[in-house]
């Protein structure tokens, strides 16, 4: 959501080592391996869960009764 | 408040996409990207999707649990809602942390918000053609210089001078519309207001995005004479893992705690957690309605947007036209800095050309993005105002618009290299974020107690909470989040203090921060006693009996 915007810069500066085995860069195995699985992970995880969101049915206690008038929870 | 909150969601996709909206922001589509290519690269992702697992997800959880839990005594506000499950003043006031959070980043976010929207206009009109000149040398050095204007860095009170003037991109003239803008859709209420914004918004953002990504995914090699410049080398850029030092493998990068460090802020932020906003959202749920499945696709979708679609535009699109070097770049280098001289050099799309019209569509999606984030931060506030104070929407709104408008005036003068809102960022847009979310944790893990949270979650639930969630609220996240947290303080606490100590600009704005947190207590204080009494009147709350609390849990 909103980013610590101003503190990247700090972290950026904290963090620059590990930016300097950087070079000319080919795509390797690994980087298609957490490339791939990072987003079919991802885009599985949205679609399921739309899925579940889209296809289920609406809650029937929709009237807005007032709470006092709803059943207890079973302990 | 009861019988005042009687504002509810229209439907289960609103809500979903007005957290998803409040989440995504111009982190997802430029802090991510970045920090993920300073730090491992692909082994960044290790860390982050951990931090997910362990810390986000369940105080996501928690928080919509909470909320939902509040708003059935008929509370909207984070003090209340704190103070009706914690039982004490203490956490009443604890609670005051998910008004001042929003309210202060609200005053330099809406900044961040109006600069997309002038770079959008600025693109959309040709502005930005005389700006960044034909010399494609110089894009990198005007591009820097014309940001530097707009957002006042070289003197206190240059950034006030766009009122007056167009010059500098107008920024605080769109500061004034987005401004406006932000009120009159809060004004019209959460279904009528809100969900109704968000429901059109979030889709038109995901199209921008998508167009970007095509665009992105299209380049190839667009320079002949840099072959090594490409698409598929910008993206091994981006998701290749390495370590700090290339003679070793890169799950060294693991051993490395600022990659950790960076891989859990970023998780934190992007998903809005702490905030006090969703406790907010969620409190205008029906007891019924599921808060397990809508959290997790809140999150989901805030994911997909940061890993699947920034996570192939960002860092690839500068290096293919600026090469390495973009790594060094912050989050506003990047997004305001960077990519404007990228998009100068982007080749024409069946021979038209392309930079007028992608670069529109980035910073309108950006500044979707924003607002969809700044709006989230208005109504916890709004909510609370009626609930202290008694009042109605429109004194409210009015009050909420002359704290805001104020300091957000307070940021915008003292602009000299971003002073005021590098002091409110570190202390209340991050400290006290941690701080908030460390305190959502405990209070669901070990004041509701996870057997009676986990009851309360599954009230409804969708889907069912995974097995160990009562282990992992209770323990793995408050010590995650709370390692986190100190270690971030110790690298960073000592040079804030001392800039405060050392007067001006930051003592000012901790001033400033001091006024709003001793103006939320005093209202605080006086909606106490009416909040004690309708709590005790509700049945939900003697489900919280005090023996239930804690040692059982």
């Amino acid at each position: 959501m909103i980013p610590a915007l101003w503190n990247s810069v700090v972290l950026a500066q904290a963090t620059a080592p590990a930016s300097q085995g950087v070079g000319l860069v080919h795509m390797t195995p690994a980087g298609w391996a957490f490339m791939i699985i990072s987003n079919v992970a991802v885009i599985w995880l949205t679609a399921w869960c739309f899925y579940k969101v889209l296809t289920r049915p609406e809650v029937i206690d929709h009237m807005q009764a007032p709470p006092e008038l709803e059943p207890k929870d079973q302990p | 408040m009861a019988q005042q909150a009687k504002e509810r969601w229209s439907s289960r996709l609103g809500i979903i996409l007005a957290v998803s909206g409040s989440a995504v922001g111009i982190g997802n589509f430029l802090r991510f990207p970045g920090l993920a290519a300073q730090n491992g690269g692909g082994a960044f992702m290790i860390p982050y999707f951990l931090t997910l697992l362990l810390v986000a997800v369940p105080i996501g959880w928690a928080e919509w649990t909470m909320g939902r839990f509040g708003g059935q005594l008929g509370f909207n506000s984070s003090p209340a809602i704190f103070g009706a499950i914690g039982r004490n003043r203490f956490w009443r006031y604890v609670g005051v942390l998910g008004l001042l959070i929003p309210v202060c980043v609200f005053m330099y976010y809406i900044h961040i918000e109006a600069w997309c929207l002038s770079y959008a206009w600025l693109y959309l009109t040709g502005g930005m053609d005389a700006v960044m000149g034909n010399d494609p040398g110089l894009y990198s050095q005007k591009s820097e210089a014309f940001f530097n204007r707009v957002t006042g860095t070289a003197a206190d009170g240059e950034a006030l001078n766009s009122l007056v003037s167009l010059e500098n991109g107008g920024a605080m003239l769109f500061w004034l519309v987005v401004f406006l803008l932000n009120f009159v859709i809060v004004y019209r209420g959460l279904s009528r207001g809100i969900e109704w914004f968000c429901s059109w918004t979030m889709p038109i953002m995901v199209l921008c995005s998508l167009i970007v990504l095509a665009r992105v995914l299209t380049l190839g090699t667009p320079d002949p004479s840099k072959p090594e410049q490409n698409l598929l080398n910008g993206l091994a850029f981006m998701w290749n893992p390495r370590s700090p030092n290339p003679d070793e493998p890169w799950w060294y990068a693991l051993k490395n705690p600022d990659i950790w460090l960076a891989a859990g802020g970023q998780v934190f932020f992007t998903l809005g957690v702490g905030f006090g906003i969703v406790m907010n959202y969620a409190s205008y749920l029906r007891r019924r309605d599921d808060v397990v499945l809508s959290s997790l696709t809140s999150t989901a979708t805030n994911e997909i947007l940061e890993v699947s679609v920034a996570g192939f535009i960002t860092i690839p699109a500068a290096f293919i036209f600026l090469g390495a070097t973009v790594i060094t770049s912050s989050t506003y280098g990047m997004g305001f800095v960077v990519l404007p001289a990228v998009f100068e050099h982007m080749p024409p799309i069946w021979g038209i050309p392309s930079v007028r019209l992608i670069g529109f569509v980035w910073f309108f999606m950006l500044f979707l993005a924003a607002i969809l984030s700044s709006l989230s931060m208005l109504q916890p506030v709004i909510a609370f105002l009626e609930e202290a104070l008694g009042v109605g929407r429109r004194a409210s709104s009015a009050i909420l618009a002359f704290v805001t408008g104020a300091g957000s005036l307070f940021v915008a003068y003292f602009s000299r290299n971003g002073a005021a809102v590098e002091t409110i960022d570190f202390w209340v847009g991050t400290a006290m974020i941690y701080a908030l979310a460390l305190m959502q944790a405990i209070l669901f893990g070990w004041v509701i107690g996870p057997r009676r949270g986990i009851a309360m979650a599954s009230e409804g639930a969708a889907i069912k909470l995974p097995p160990g969630f009562g282990l992992v609220i209770r323990y793995v996240s408050p010590l995650f989040l709370g390692s986190i947290f100190i270690v971030w303080l110790t690298f960073n606490l000592p040079k804030y203090w001392r800039q405060v100590m050392d007067g001006g600009v930051p003592l000012y704005s901790m001033l400033l921060i001091g006024a709003v947190l001793a103006f939320f207590c005093v209202l605080t204080a006086i909606g106490s006693q009416r909040w004690n009494a309708e709590a005790r009147g509700h049945e939900a709350f003697a489900e919280l009996k005090p023996e239930r609390i804690g040692g059982k849990g």
